[in-house]
């Protein structure tokens, strides 16, 4: 082993510095896992922000709560969950070397994530046609007026009588949070869209199904965030 | 070919987990999804938050042992990443004790309530931690503190609706907050106004307008009778 | 499966004349190049074209101050001027410094494998930074970046034009190439390890550098979603940190320095690794201790998520909280003093060579010493309270952060560079740039001691008479700290161009990095490498292997076999 000289033989798919496909796997493997601890402490400064702002301003979030829609956003849930689904099914076929299942199953993702943005793009249509804009763009029109005038009467235990102007800075928090994650959504669609190409080249094998796991795993990331920000954004009493 | 010989810790060789279980865990997912849905309409009050938090923790367990196989992964990436949830945790937890803890020592230490308002300045600024650059009443926002002629910003345009749609409102009207209008006055400057030692609590406590927040924070404020 | 042969231009036996600097050629071959040595090299040239910028910002920052009142610039400059050192060194210059330069370089090679766990990701790293770089110069150039390298709200969210909001999406976008650096280091140190080279065998370079990569994946993804919200506050005014709009600003200093305090051990954690090796190397010794040396890094490490709160005492955080946060700034003494502790240990009765590298590896030692000791005055709460942003802070970092990281990232420059380029450079020159820079910084800082002390604000642009004397003496020192660079400067551009050819080992060094030519091979060593001792293993180093290197390490392998 240690006599191994540089022009050593191994499969295409093993890089030039590496001894063995098992130790190009577990590294990158340990690499994800890295990237993914890294992922949770980039989103961890985003609930921190909420849980701090949902402790000064409680009534503010409940008003705001109710403003969400939280239908479409379960429904976003449940596709997100679909899609994490498929995207483990994606990974057990690239392992069981049947390529086309693979594609199918990254096909579906693909398309479970689509939904996910078109049903976030309805959802942001409509807060800013109602005028429930992130920052200084916050400004309700008479519609949005009537709906904070209605979440305002479905909180009535908190018997208020003037909405809490934080709504702007829940609005913000939710912005923030909701985009960010889109925009993981986005990246992991175009990530997919890279695996499907190289899965049609026929790159992938039982020995090496590799980046459809990473993306995979990125992918459940993505998903397991989301398990937090639907209740957390759109359920709060 | 002579890696033939190490076959076995050669090539890599996946733990292919059987489709049932994949599917059962999305069924458990979605069931979990209904689960909180129909908690959230039962209406727990406080617990509200600890039990979405508790039913999310459970569906990210399975997400994470079963769809990411962390059952299979090496002990240091499970480290790794339980460490990144720590970290987070801890973030979350000492920033806390600042947010939440100011004042609660030495209540003048932070000026935590603008004298001019009476609002909260979670900050520690004089300028007030809830939304001073506006009027919060009524009568505050008819002073027209934004340019003249156009919209007024929120949280006025709230009051400039409501006296629109006046007649066919049956909700209280405004006018209790009339008693804050002196107070606006005297409000915002955003830069100074921080608080100084020679006013009682009792004073803050008599101009605070009658936002809930604020009640509830002069409640804690007897805190100070540490005062001399 | 079928196996297939993979050919590499490069690994054609050409004799040993064949190295990473000549096995391919052109610019083109260095700019896609995935070879962590050449990343390295270039990170270095990169990196240190920012020290010399950040450098001439700082003596023009020295000389304002030279005298009260006006003496060169306007205060509005001023407020830029340090603004841009402290930016330029923080982001573009200490932070980067050891693990993305002499790291990339060394790692895999004290590690025995032929690259970093991931190549291209390492690639990805440099043009990423080169990137940031770019918009920071942009921000520079559109306006005017005062805010401080801490973009403290709400002054930075309320900046008038764009500029600061490109400073942070700079520093931003640097932020990623730190990630991708440390995320890489870590699954090589997990995964690229040379046959034998087993946890307790890690040069201790290696575990400061894996103490420094597991902080970069941890903390600078915070410092990246802060640096978000403070976009967006700036552009969008979404109400996180500003007071008007029912934020807080405190709220982002405990942001800010949940990254930037582990960022302080991001930066002297390298350095302490490097010096870790000077001292084994030139004492001829094992380091005293080394499993509590290892541990003491990774210690740091953790222990530096713990304490942020120690830069907030006045900013009017929960008296709680300061109580905490300052009882457990104590523990940071703990795994710093196994470290000052365990050096000394390694010297007693250690055959001591007082060559250039080891004369900072000293200097690191005083200096770090008295800066981690001023730094227990501003960890306790009632003399913070006296000393907060005064010179006395600028004086504590400053020896930490130049007395610790520079002089480390120096030393280690001078112990590596017959490595890295083949050449030896003249010891007498560097001697005397050693005596410059070590007299000039000590002037600058020392005095700046005295002056926080007895009240001097930091950042102001004037200044009391009284202060006058010790400002002016204390620039007078940046000039002969300049001074020294320049020499140094002048010291290794001779040295590129008429050195000495350096011998594999010129150093007698039983450490790994020794064992292959210099300048290594293209693949690090001709042959993979077995390891049979420790990199401190003095006493089972054999003479040939101390003082001809390795011409030999194409036969290790076989003598293993």
């Amino acid at each position: 082993m240690s006599t191994e000289t540089h022009e050593h033989q191994g499969p295409a798919y093993l890089q030039h510095h590496f001894h063995t496909p098992v130790q190009q796997f577990s590294a990158a493997k340990l690499g994800m896992w890295a990237f993914l601890s890294q992922e949770v402490l980039f989103f961890s400064g985003l609930f921190v922000a909420y849980g701090i702002f949902r402790s000064w301003y409680p009534e503010a979030f409940s008003v705001a709560s109710h403003l969400l829609d939280w239908k479409m956003g379960g429904i976003n849930t449940c596709v997100l969950l679909l899609s994490s689904f498929t995207a483990a099914m994606s990974v057990r076929s690239a392992q069981k070397g049947t390529q086309n299942q693979t594609s199918m199953w990254i096909v579906l993702t693909i398309l479970f994530a689509l939904g996910f943005m078109v049903i976030k793009y309805f959802e942001y249509a409509h807060k800013f046609h109602v005028g429930f804009a992130p920052g200084e763009y916050f400004a309700p029109s008479p519609e949005g007026m009537e709906e904070i005038s209605h979440a305002m009467q479905s909180v009535n235990h908190l018997s208020l009588s003037a909405p809490p102007p934080e709504i702007r800075s829940f609005f913000g928090i939710y912005f923030m949070m909701t985009g960010v994650h889109g925009i993981h959504v986005l990246i992991g669609i175009f990530v997919f869209i890279w695996m499907l190409v190289r899965n049609v080249r026929g790159e992938f094998s039982p020995e090496f199904f590799t980046p459809v796991d990473l993306a995979a795993l990125y992918w459940h990331l993505v998903d397991l965030i989301w398990i937090y920000l639907f209740p957390l954004l759109y359920l709060i009493d | 070919m002579s890696q033939k010989a190490h076959h076995d810790d050669y090539y890599v060789h996946a733990h292919v987990t059987d489709t049932k279980i994949y599917a059962g865990i999305l069924g458990t997912l979605l069931l979990l999804t209904l689960l909180t849905v129909a908690v959230y309409n039962v209406r727990l009050g406080a617990a509200n938050l600890i039990v979405a938090i508790l039913i999310a923790t459970v569906k990210a367990s399975l997400v994470v042992f079963y769809f990411m196989h962390m059952k299979y992964e090496t002990k240091f990436n499970v480290l790794l990443f339980l460490g990144s949830l720590a970290f987070g945790g801890i973030f979350l937890a000492y920033t806390m004790n600042d947010t939440s803890n100011r004042g609660s020592v030495d209540p003048w230490s932070g000026s935590w309530v603008d004298r001019s308002s009476g609002f909260s300045a979670q900050g520690g600024l004089g300028a007030g931690g809830r939304l001073s650059a506006f009027k919060l009443s009524a009568d505050g926002c008819s002073e027209g503190t934004w340019p003249a002629g156009g919209e007024p910003p929120w949280p006025c345009s709230w009051f400039a609706w409501q006296e629109a749609r006046d007649g066919s409102s049956d909700k209280p009207a405004v006018a209790e907050d009339v008693g804050d209008a002196e107070v606006d006055d005297a409000q915002v400057d955003g830069t100074g106004g921080t608080e100084t030692q020679d006013d009682s609590p009792d004073l803050n406590a008599a101009e605070a307008p009658s936002s809930e927040q604020n009640t509830k924070r002069e409640e804690s404020e007897p805190d100070s009778s540490n005062e001399p | 499966m079928t196996a297939e042969a993979i050919t590499h231009p490069s690994s054609a036996p050409a004799g040993e004349e064949e190295n990473y600097l000549n096995h391919q050629k052109g610019l083109v071959s260095w700019l896609i190049t995935l070879d962590h040595k050449r990343i390295g090299i270039m990170y270095l040239v990169a990196i240190l074209v920012a020290f010399l910028a950040g450098g001439v910002f700082a003596l023009l920052v020295r000389t304002e101050l030279a005298a009260p009142g006006h003496t060169i610039m306007e205060a509005h400059t001023y407020n830029k001027m340090f603004t841009l050192h402290g930016a330029i060194m923080v982001f573009l210059f200490i932070i980067p410094s050891i693990p993305a330069a002499l790291g990339n370089f060394f790692l895999p090679i004290m590690l025995g494998t032929k690259d970093v766990a991931f190549p291209r990701l390492n690639l990805a790293s440099f043009y990423i930074y080169v990137a940031g770089t770019i918009m920071a110069l942009v921000a520079i150039t559109i306006g005017d970046v005062d805010t401080g390298w801490t973009f403290y709200t709400p002054y930075s969210s309320r900046a008038a034009d764009g500029a600061v909001v490109w400073m942070t999406l700079a520093v931003f976008v640097l932020g990623f190439s730190s990630i991708l650096t440390g995320l890489n280091f870590i699954a090589t140190v997990h995964k690229m390890r040379a046959p034998g080279l087993h946890w307790k065998r890690l040069p201790l370079f290696i575990w400061g550098m894996y103490a420094t990569a597991v902080i970069q994946v941890l903390a600078t993804p915070v410092l990246a979603i802060t640096l978000l919200l403070l976009t967006m506050e700036a552009t969008l005014g979404i109400g996180i940190f500003d007071p008007e709009l029912g934020g807080d600003p405190v709220l982002f200093q405990h942001f800010f320095w949940f990254y930037s305090h582990p960022a302080v051990y991001i930066m002297i954690l390298p350095g302490m690794a490097v010096v870790n090796e000077l001292i084994a190397t030139f004492s001829q010794r094992a380091i005293f201790g080394y499993m509590f040396v290892a541990m003491s890094s990774v210690s740091l490490a953790l222990l530096g998520f713990l304490v942020w709160g120690h830069h907030m005492f006045t900013s009017g955080m929960s008296e709680y909280a300061t109580m905490i946060f300052s009882a457990l700034t104590f523990l940071v003494a703990i795994p710093s003093g196994v470290k000052v502790f365990n050096w000394t240990a390694t010297l007693y009765k250690g055959s001591i060579r007082l060559a250039s590298p080891m004369l900072y590896a000293l200097s690191f030692i005083a200096l770090f010493t008295i800066g981690g000791l001023t730094g227990l005055f501003l960890g306790t709460l009632s003399t913070d309270i006296h000393l907060h942003d005064t010179y006395f802070v600028v004086a504590h970092f400053h020896y930490v952060m130049v007395g610790g990281t520079v002089f480390g990232f120096i030393g280690g420059l001078h112990y590596w560079w017959p490595k890295m380029t083949g050449r030896m450079y003249n010891e007498r020159l560097a001697i005397v740039s050693w005596a410059l820079v070590f007299w000039g910084f000590n002037q600058t800082f020392f005095l700046q001691f005295i002056l926080g002390s007895q009240g001097m604000p930091r950042r102001y642009y004037d200044y009391l008479d009284q202060y006058a004397t010790l400002h002016g003496f204390s620039s007078l020192g940046s000039y002969i700290l300049g001074v020294g660079f320049v020499v140094m400067l002048v010291m290794f551009l001779l040295s590129l161009r008429n050195g000495v050819k350096a011998p594999p080992n010129p150093w007698g060094s039983a450490g790994y990095e020794w064992m292959t030519t210099s300048p290594p091979h293209p693949h690090n060593f001709a042959e993979d490498p077995f390891m049979t001792r420790g990199p401190y293993d003095y006493h089972l180093a054999s003479d040939e292997e101390l003082f001809e290197g390795f011409p030999g390490d194409f036969t290790v392998s076989e003598a293993k076999a």
